[in-house]
C-alpha cells in the first residue's frame, strides 16, 4: 500500500502513484483495485462515457478500464487486461481526482496554478492555449508550481484557497526544449501522447495557498492584460471547469450550486484577460507580463 | 554561513549543483546559500545558471518581503495606536534584527504575539484593515483559541500571504510550563519595518527557535534546516548580548533542557553555531541515563534536518513520530514498544516489498 498527499488529502492507493508526494498513514482517500460494475452511460465524451449520480461517477474507457469514483472518498479502479499502467494514473489523477474533489465540494477547475510572491495565481484557458508552458516559464523564472490541470479550490467567505495537486507538469516537447530541458531525457506522461513529465519538486507548496489572481488566457496580436467584467468572470469559470466535471453536473442536479461557486470566485479574486501571441519566444516577455501586473494593485 | 575559505575550497570539487541548487530551494535557504556563494573569490568552479538561478530566487524573495514589511508596517501602526502591545516573531524579526538583510530570510508567513487579553480586539483591529478569516479545512475557527498557540490564519487583503496571530509560543498543554508573560517582561523595545515595536530579548529568541526546531508540539526537526540557520545566525549577531545563565535558568524552571539540549547540539554540529561549550553541558546533564534515546536521536535528527517531503524510502511523518517518541519523557522499553507497534506496521505496509526489513529500510534512508 503506498501513502501520498495532494489536494489536501491523504491518499492510501493500492496503485503506485509516484507523481503525488509521499505522506503519512493517516488516508482521507483510498485508491484501490477493485470490479466496476457497469451502468447504462447518460452522457459520452471522446472515448469515455460515464454514469453518475450525487454520490458516485463510474467512468468507463474504451481498452483501458472502468473507474467508480464515491463520496469523494473512494476510487476504484477496475483496470483492463494488459493496460499500460501510466494510462491509469492519468485517469486517476485527472478525470477520477476531479470528481473526488468536486464531491468534497470544491470547485475543480481546468487551470494551473502556481505561486507568485506567496498567493497561488491560476491560469485558465482552452487546450493548448499554453496553461502548463507558461506554469513551466513561471517556475523557471524561481515560482514554484502549485497544480498542473487540475486546479481544486476552496471558497471560503471572501477568500479562495488553491490546494497544492502535485509537482509535475505536462509539457509538449517543444515546450520542454525552451525550458532547457531535453524532452528524450523526460518520461512519456502514457504511451499515445506525445506530453512530457516534467518534475517541478525543487519548488512545490505543502500547504494551500491564498488565489490571488486568475488570468484567463486567449490568442491576440499583443499581450494584453486587461480586468473581466463581473459576468465574463462567471462564464469563464463555468466554461473552464474541468470538463469531466462540466459533464457530470446535468446528472447530478449540482449545476445551481456550481454556479454559484463560480459567482462567489469571481466575487472575491480579481479575475483577468491575458492576450497573448502562442509563441514559444513570446514567453519570456508573457511571464515578466505576469509579474509585473501581480505586482501592480489594479488587475 | 561558512566561512569564505572554506567555500573556496569546497566548490573545488565535483559538486552536484543541481542537487544543491534543488535542497537549497526546498529547504528555504537559497538566498543565503548566493549570498554565501558571491563571497568566493574563484567563483569559476560554479555554473553560472546556478548562480543566475540562485540570484532569481534571492530577487523573487526581496519583492515577497517588502509586501510582507509594508503590510507589517500597517498593522504596527494601527496596534500602536489602539495601545495593543505585540512582539513580533520569527521570520520578520529575523530578517531585519539578526540577518539585517531582508532578502536573506525567507517568510511563509507573518506571526505576531499579542496577548491573550488582546486577542479580540486585535481580531476587531485585523477586519479593519481587510484581512480575512480563513477555516482550515481540519478544524473549525473555534477550536483554535483553546487548543493551539495561536489563532486560525488570517489571509491578507491582497490574497498573497496568511497572517498567525500568537498568544503563547508553544502549544497547550505544554504551554503550561512556559509562563508567556516571563517573555513579555523581558521583550525589547526595536524598529520593525521602520516602526517602533517589540521583539523577544536575545536568549528568549533563541530558546523560542530552539523548541520551534525541536519540541513535539512543532513538527520537531523535520526539515528545519532554515532554523538551524536561524539560530547560529542568532548567536553570531547578539553573541555580547545573551545572557547564557538566564537562558539556561529559564531552561530548567520551564524544563525543556531536552528540546535546547538537541536544537543547540544540532546547530553546532551541522551549521557551526558558536554554542558554549559549558551551556552544552549543562544541558546534556539532563539527559543522564538516556543513551540509547540519546544515540538514535542525533542519528536521526542529523539526517531529518534534511527531509523535505518528496518521495523518500522512510516517508518524513515516520521520522516527526520517531523523533516525538524518542523526546518523549517515556523509558525506553515503553519507546520502543510504542515505536514497533504504532509506526512499523504502518511503514511496513507502505514500503516497497523489498525494503520490508527493518535493516534494509534504514540504511535505504535518502536525505
Amino acid at each position: 500500500m503506498n501513502f501520498y498527499t495532494a489536494f489536501g488529502l491523504g491518499i492510501r492507493s493500492a496503485l503506485p502513484l509516484p507523481e503525488l508526494v509521499a505522506s503519512n498513514g493517516a488516508p482521507d482517500v483510498v485508491v484501490r483495485l477493485g470490479r466496476v460494475g457497469h451502468m447504462p452511460p447518460v452522457v459520452a465524451d471522446g472515448g469515455c462515457s460515464f454514469w453518475a449520480s450525487p454520490e458516485e461517477a463510474r467512468l468507463f474507457y474504451e481498452n483501458l478500464g472502468a473507474f467508480r469514483v464515491r463520496g469523494g472518498r473512494e476510487i476504484v479502479v477496475d483496470p483492463a487486461p494488459e493496460v499500460d499502467e501510466r494510462f491509469l494514473r492519468l485517469i486517476v489523477l485527472g478525470p477520477a481526482m476531479a470528481i473526488l474533489l468536486h464531491q468534497r465540494k470544491l470547485l475543480v477547475l481546468h487551470a494551473n496554478s502556481v505561486a507568485v510572491n506567496g498567493g497561488a495565481v491560476a491560469f485558465l484557458g482552452k487546450p493548448g492555449q499554453g496553461k502548463s508552458t507558461l506554469s513551466a516559464a513561471l517556475y523557471a523564472r524561481s515560482h514554484s508550481l502549485v497544480a498542473d490541470d487540475v486546479t481544486a479550490v476552496h471558497i471560503g467567505t471572501g477568500y479562495a484557497v488553491v490546494y497544492p495537486g502535485f509537482p509535475q507538469i505536462k509539457l509538449c516537447p517543444d515546450a520542454a526544449v525552451s525550458m532547457g530541458d531535453d524532452p528524450e531525457t523526460l518520461p512519456l506522461i502514457s504511451p499515445r501522447l506525445k506530453k512530457r513529465a516534467r518534475r517541478a519538486t525543487r519548488r512545490f507548496p505543502q500547504e494551500p495557498l491564498p488565489l490571488s489572481r486568475i488570468y484567463l488566457l486567449e490568442d491576440g496580436p499583443h499581450m494584453e492584460v486587461e480586468p473581466l467584467r463581473p459576468h465574463e468572470a462567471i462564464m469563464a469559470l463555468v466554461r473552464q471547469t474541468y470538463p469531466i466535471v462540466a459533464f457530470l453536473l446535468k446528472s447530478t442536479g449540482a449545476a445551481p450550486a456550481h454556479l454559484r461557486q463560480c459567482a462567489r470566485l469571481a466575487g472575491c479574486v480579481p479575475i483577468c484577460r491575458l492576450t497573448m501571441q502562442r509563441s514559444l519566444s513570446a514567453l519570456p516577455n508573457l511571464a515578466r507580463l505576469v509579474e509585473e501586473d501581480l505586482a501592480s494593485t489594479v488587475c | 554561513m561558512g566561512e569564505p575559505g572554506a567555500l573556496q575550497k569546497l566548490v573545488r570539487f565535483n559538486l552536484d549543483w543541481g542537487r544543491i541548487l534543488e535542497k537549497a530551494e526546498q529547504l528555504g535557504i537559497a538566498p543565503l546559500i548566493y549570498s554565501a556563494l558571491k563571497k568566493v573569490t574563484d567563483s569559476s568552479q560554479i555554473p553560472k545558471e546556478i548562480m543566475e538561478q540562485l540570484q532569481a530566487s534571492c530577487a523573487r524573495n526581496t519583492i515577497r518581503n517588502m509586501d510582507l514589511y509594508r503590510k507589517l508596517k500597517e498593522i504596527l501602526v494601527t496596534f500602536s495606536q489602539e495601545e495593543i502591545p505585540v512582539i513580533v516573531l520569527k521570520g520578520a524579526a529575523l530578517a531585519e534584527l539578526v540577518y539585517q538583510n531582508i532578502a536573506l530570510r525567507p517568510m511563509a508567513d507573518l506571526d505576531l504575539l499579542v496577548k491573550k487579553e488582546d486577542l479580540d480586539a486585535a481580531e476587531h483591529l485585523l477586519l479593519k484593515l481587510d484581512y480575512v478569516p480563513y477555516e482550515p479545512s481540519f478544524r473549525p475557527r473555534e477550536w483554535f483559541p483553546d487548543h493551539h498557540h495561536h489563532l486560525a490564519p488570517y489571509i491578507s487583503p491582497n490574497r498573497s500571504f496568511f497572517l498567525e496571530l500568537h498568544h503563547h509560543i508553544i502549544p497547550p498543554p505544554a504551554s503550561a510550563s512556559l509562563p508567556i508573560h516571563d517573555f513579555w517582561h523581558r521583550a525589547l523595545p526595536a524598529q520593525i519595518a521602520s516602526t517602533p515595536s517589540l521583539v523577544f530579548a536575545p536568549q528568549d529568541m533563541l530558546l523560542h527557535l530552539c523548541l520551534h526546531l525541536s519540541h513535539p508540539g512543532c513538527l520537531p526537526f523535520v526539515g528545519n534546516f532554515r532554523v538551524l540557520c536561524d539560530i547560529a545566525e542568532t548567536i553570531r549577531r547578539y553573541q555580547a548580548e545573551i545572557d547564557w545563565a538566564q537562558f539556561l535558568r529559564a531552561g530548567q524552571i520551564y524544563e525543556v533542557e531536552k528540546f535546547l539540549y538537541y536544537a543547540l547540539w544540532l546547530a553546532q554540529d551541522m551549521v557551526e553555531a558558536e554554542v558554549p561549550t559549558e551551556l552544552l553541558e549543562e544541558l546534556e546533564s539532563a539527559l543522564r541515563g538516556r543513551g540509547l534515546e540519546d544515540i538514535g536521536l542525533k542519528f536521526l535528527i542529523r539526517r531529518a534536518i534534511f527531509v523535505t517531503g518528496g518521495n523518500q524510502a522512510i516517508p518524513p511523518w515516520v521520522i516527526h513520530e520517531t523523533c516525538v517518541e524518542l523526546l518523549s519523557p517515556k523509558g525506553i522499553g515503553a519507546k520502543i514498544k510504542a515505536l514497533f507497534n504504532n509506526n512499523w506496521p504502518r511503514l511496513v505496509r507502505s514500503a516497497p516489498k523489498h525494503l520490508r526489513s527493518p535493516v534494509r529500510f534504514l540504511s535505504s534512508i535518502q536525505f
